[in-house]
């Protein structure tokens, strides 16, 4: 439901921004949402239309002269409904009106025309855009327009949950406003200026439990025209299309008091005898919105004694619709069961402001203020005139259900002591009639507009949402204070785990206890015990990789041709004596040997070699980190050939072939193995949250070159010139062949095609946003790598 | 000197050398001392022209042997290293071998957290079905037909009394006429939603419900308990704000919303509230002894929150280029 700020305003005094109070409204379980319609509109002033003259090149259009406080401008303006003498909201050149379309001075079919004069769709008012926007005369002229006049419509969409009937309309929210605002709520009852009735016209209810009361009365001499301008400024300001006054007015009593009513025209009834009833089979009925519908038993209906003229609670028929010739009028406010009507509209799928209130259970004392209000209105605006016609039939009175409130349970189910008297006020704000029992229990009486309040726990939840669940402390002794933010600070590691077994590889947990030299392996920082089980187990481990090794041999003894393992454990080494020289670091380390795919039907054998650990530490470490990797020669001994890798300029492991003096002093015999080791602490984003990378949709384009290059030189520096010069188009490059061939390409040449990929974000690439980049890394390659294109 | 002497004369020096020479650094000169156009047994062949016709077969053979023979130990050598081994050939810089390793589903993973969080402050684990009957999915949990409240979940029905549950709610029934209070359990599982699908919306998703039943129970509690889970899920300084809100079978009723920086706007994360005494008298636990509160959270909604992801159906298109971001 939409509502208006400037119509809430009738009943309760608000001081608060629109956000604010949405944020009150939410706070309350009216979850209320607020988009600002007016602030991307500026510089929209009042304005008056002096003159209108015809276009002199253009029949539709028309040139004014407007006025804007100080100054006069020409204007051409299209609308059919411009005139002298018009107010009207006048945007000027440089002005900017929704969507960010900035008005700049310009030429209509040769007539020059300064800014524009709006339509209310222009201005974010309502989808209206057959003509300009008229508006009322007591609007300040050179006034700027949100404040003159367009704050009318500032509103506030809720979402009201079924529960709260209640507040379904402009009064209901005020009232819920009050209560937690501690402001005075506007009364808002109409009675009788007549006290006399004289019906001429009979009611009948058939059974009471369709509906429990029915209030019918009649005017005469009404006349039929649009509503003032008032009433319909606040019906689009809530969304609805003012039609005329008689379906206006009953429509903003509608939205104002929450109570559905419906105006017949009784020329039409064929009968003086109202009768609510249930419908007959195949009985049938034209709607208001031009539908024919076939009727059951199901459906409750208010016939004139013959043929049904609406559906009750739902919709009224077409036959007896308000028109243009209307003259006298019925008008019914009545209760309808919440049920019936529910499953009325949902056989007829049938949903309209009405049913949703009926349904959800409208107050069955609100019948006759409501119509009071409607004579009211008829008579202001439509010069109705009331005499006596007037039935109010109660069928089956209604009564107020007797609650008795025990503060101890008030206290249990909310977890805090509220004090009696801020649950008396509370319960009397919502509505209530609150007596005191004794100290410990109070007898409550719900408001009739408060269907949903029939038990304790409904009254122990009003008073816990006025007092605002923000204001209920949380209590933690299921916990206590603590909050641990990690409470594994390992749980990262797991991660890492489930990569490595996905990757094929079995954990190893092996002796953290060594002999010296193994120990000392890589430099002379072991720690030793002083009480050595025997001397090859004196030494903690500075490294995985022996261990991994050892199992690697006893697994090659057992004729096992392919072996991956990985061990993710501490390290221990030293730099001193002390304690606190003494350090421990997790570490994740693998080696693999022998065949990497087995020779088959499908494939040759593959055998593991360095480009397997790249492979590898790709999928281990991820491709935002293995992407940004620097590679460069290790000097380790431990490896016959070895690579340092480093993230962000830390350096977070290495990797390599292993070298014979490592199974030297392992005395075990040497075998082709590659082994990785990695600082895996460093490897710890796990406080970072990932953030979702929207897909890009947009064609790729892959670029080839290929360079014939000297045969010892390396291809980095050509990758390194790719990168620096492809832009950030680029996502993926690599080198796809390689060749060599003495007699085609010459002695010592290799031949290297490098494919280079690119996406934009936003658009399909062309071969020119690509072409020049192109050249350039080829220029670049030739000019300083001793690079040939080769064609 | 014969050319058969000049045979044996080039194996003897060929095995002197190949004793002196040390891994594989040698291979290229031995080779281009004996195999290459000029090489010492390349010359042999030269002469084998000059051979006489009926010799020549044997010669022939003698020195295809011996090519075989320093082919085979210069092979030995590198036999060591297989071919991209040598550490001067190596351009480390030639991409890798491709391991594709997998990834859990993000969703797997944020219910993994979930599980995680509630079972520190001591919630059990319960699984429920996801073909339900009308009893247990609305009735029973104050929902009677001919309540607008269904009308805030449009349902899949199986038969006339038989529905694809639409929230994991169904699992508080099943839970309470299976045990006896007190209870403490959250039931992750997949519901179902008759709803178009958009990028907001899907015909399915995953909840968690949460069930406390003890005999002092408050709201209070349950504050405590969901901004537990809260802080644990996206930081402690988050800010988070409870709102009162309707659910039929909860009362007083609540929804949590979560401060959203990218959007600028509150985010609902779950629905929570005190477990309505017609859901406790439905199930037979007293009243009078027996309170307790119940929430329900969907996972979808969490990753995406938390995650940054704009669109609910890459959940569910199995699109590697989204799988592969978590």
């Amino acid at each position: 439901m939409i509502v208006s700020i400037d119509w809430l305003k009738d009943f309760v005094d608000i001081k608060e921004t629109p956000e604010e109070l949405s944020e009150i409204l939410s706070s309350v379980g009216l979850e209320a949402e607020y988009t600002d319609s007016f602030s991307e509109i500026s510089n929209v002033i009042i304005g008056k239309v002096l003159s209108v003259e015809k276009h002199p090149n253009a029949d539709r259009l028309n040139v004014c002269s407007v006025n804007d406080g100080e100054n006069n401008y020409q204007v051409v303006c299209g609308a059919p409904n411009v005139q002298a003498g018009q107010i009207i909201a006048y945007a000027k050149v440089g002005s900017v009106l929704p969507g960010g379309f900035k008005l700049e001075k310009i030429k209509l079919r040769g007539v020059e025309s300064s800014g524009m004069i709006c339509s209310a769709k222009e201005l974010n008012i309502s989808d209206e855009h057959d003509g300009i926007l008229v508006l009322p005369e007591t609007c300040n002229i050179g006034g700027e327009f949100f404040k003159e006049y367009g704050y009318r419509y500032l509103n506030i969409e809720l979402d009201i949950t079924p529960n709260r009937p209640d507040a379904f309309s402009h009064y209901g929210v005020a009232r819920d406003i009050s209560v937690i605002l501690g402001r005075e709520l506007v009364s808002h009852s109409f009675t009788s200026k007549v006290k006399e009735f004289k019906p001429s016209f009979s009611l009948t209810i058939d059974d009471q439990n369709d509906c429990s009361r029915y209030v019918g009365g009649l005017l005469s001499n009404v006349s039929i025209k649009p509503s003032p301008q008032w009433m319909q400024e606040r019906l689009i300001a809530v969304g609805q299309r003012p039609i005329n006054n008689l379906v206006d007015i009953s429509n903003y009593v509608l939205m104002e008091m929450g109570q559905p009513t419906h105006i017949f025209d009784w020329e039409k009834v064929q009968s003086n005898e109202i009768l609510v009833r249930r419908a007959k089979k195949k009985e049938t009925i034209k709607t208001l919105d031009q539908n024919s519908l076939e009727l059951d038993e199901t459906h409750l209906v208010i016939s004139d004694g013959i043929n049904p003229i609406a559906i009750a609670g739902v919709m009224g028929g077409l036959e007896s619709a308000v028109d243009e010739k209307t003259t006298t009028v019925f008008i019914e406010s009545a209760y309808f069961d919440p049920v019936t009507v529910r499953k009325s509209s949902k056989s007829l799928r049938l949903s309209t402001e009405a049913s949703k209130r009926f349904e959800r259970g409208a107050d069955p004392e609100a019948t006759t203020n409501a119509f009071w209000r409607i004579v009211a209105l008829i008579e202001k605006y439509a010069d109705g005139e009331f005499q006596g016609e007037y039935l109010d039939l109660i069928s089956n009175e209604f009564t107020r259900p007797v609650i008795r409130l025990r503060l101890s349970e008030v206290t249990q189910i909310i977890g805090l002591e509220v004090k009696p008297k801020k649950i008396v006020d509370i319960l009397k704000g919502v509505g209530c009639e609150v007596s005191s029992l004794d100290d410990s229990e109070l007898e409550c009486i719900p408001a009739s507009y408060r269907p949903d309040i029939s038990r304790e726990i409904d009254l122990i939840e009003e008073i816990a949402r006025i007092y605002g669940y923000d204001n209920i402390p949380a209590d933690n002794s299921l916990y206590g204070d603590m909050v641990v933010e990690d409470s594994d600070p390992q749980s990262y590691l797991q991660k890492f785990r489930e990569t490595m077994s996905s990757l094929g590889f079995f954990q190893h947990y092996s002796n953290s206890l060594q002999n010296k030299m193994t120990a000392n392996i890589i430099g002379d920082n072991s720690i030793a015990m002083l009480n050595p089980l025997n001397k090859d187990m004196a030494y903690l481990r500075t490294s995985l990789i022996p261990n991994l090794i050892k199992a690697a041999h006893l697994n090659i003894k057992n004729s096992i041709k392919s072996i991956r393992l990985y061990e993710l454990a501490n390290i221990h080494t030293q730099s001193g004596q002390k304690l606190n020289q003494m350090s421990e670091e997790i570490r994740l380390a693998g080696i693999v040997f022998g065949i990497e795919q087995k020779s088959s039907v499908h494939s040759d054998e593959v055998l593991f070699d360095i480009f397997s650990l790249k492979g590898i530490l790709a999928s281990l470490l991820g491709e935002k980190v293995y992407k940004n990797l620097d590679i460069i020669d290790s000097e380790d001994t431990f490896y016959e050939f070895g690579f340092t890798i480093s993230y962000k300029d830390d350096l977070i492991g290495s990797f390599g072939k292993l070298s014979k003096n490592i199974f030297k002093t392992l005395k075990v015999d040497k075998v082709d193995m590659f082994a990785f080791d990695i600082c895996i602490e460093k490897l710890n984003f796990s406080k970072s949250v990932m953030k979702f990378e929207p897909i890009n949709a947009l064609p790729k384009m892959a670029r080839r070159i290929n360079l014939v290059m000297d045969q010892p030189d390396s291809i980095k520096p050509v990758l390194n010139l790719i990168k620096d010069k492809a832009g950030e188009d680029l996502i993926d490059y690599y080198p796809v062949e390689i060749f060599e061939d003495a007699e085609s390409i010459g002695e010592n040449k290799k031949s290297v095609v490098f494919e280079m990929v690119f996406q934009h974000k936003e658009k399909t690439l062309e071969d020119k946003d690509v072409n020049p980049i192109i050249d350039e890394i080829i220029d670049i390659a030739q000019k300083n790598f001793n690079a040939k294109l080769r064609v | 000197m014969s050319l058969k002497d000049s045979i044996e004369s080039v194996k003897n020096d060929f095995l002197t050398d190949f004793a002196t020479v040390s891994e594989s650094s040698g291979t290229d000169m031995l080779k281009q001392k004996y195999l290459s156009r000029n090489g010492l047994v390349t010359n042999l062949f030269k002469q084998l022209g000059q051979v006489s016709k009926e010799d020549k077969p044997l010669f022939g053979q003698l020195l295809n042997q011996l090519k075989i023979e320093l082919n085979d130990k210069l092979a030995s050598l590198n036999s060591n290293s297989n071919s991209v081994s040598d550490s001067d050939k190596i351009d480390i810089f030639m991409p890798e071998k491709i391991y594709s390793a997998g990834s859990i589903h993000i969703l797997e993973q944020t219910m993994l957290d979930i599980k995680k969080i509630f079972s520190e402050i001591g919630f059990n684990v319960a699984y429920g079905p996801e073909i339900d009957d009308d009893y247990h999915n609305f009735s029973a949990l104050n929902v009677p037909e001919h309540h607008p409240a269904r009308d805030m979940q449009d349902t899949f029905f199986i038969d006339k009394d038989i529905v694809l549950r639409t929230h994991t709610s169904n699992v508080q029934i099943h839970l309470m006429e299976e045990e006896d209070p007190p209870l403490r359990f959250i039931v992750p599982g997949r519901v179902y939603r008759n709803e178009a699908i958009s990028y907001k919306s899907y015909c399915l998703f995953h909840q968690v419900e949460g069930l406390f039943v003890d005999k002092n129970v408050s709201f209070s509690q349950l504050k405590g308990c969901l901004e537990y889970f809260a802080k644990k899920m996206f930081g402690a300084n988050r800010k988070m704000r409870w709102r009162p809100s309707y659910f039929p079978f909860t009362e007083p009723s609540a929804e949590v919303d979560i401060w959203d920086e990218q959007r600028n706007q509150w985010m609902e994360i779950l629905g929570c509230g005190m477990v309505d005494p017609e859901v406790f008298k439905s199930v037979g636990y007293d009243t009078n002894v027996w309170r307790g509160y119940a929430f329900g959270m969907g996972v979808e909604r969490i990753a995406m929150l938390k995650h940054d992801i704009d669109d609910i159906r890459l959940f569910y298109n199995g699109d590697v280029r989204f799988l592969r971001q978590f």
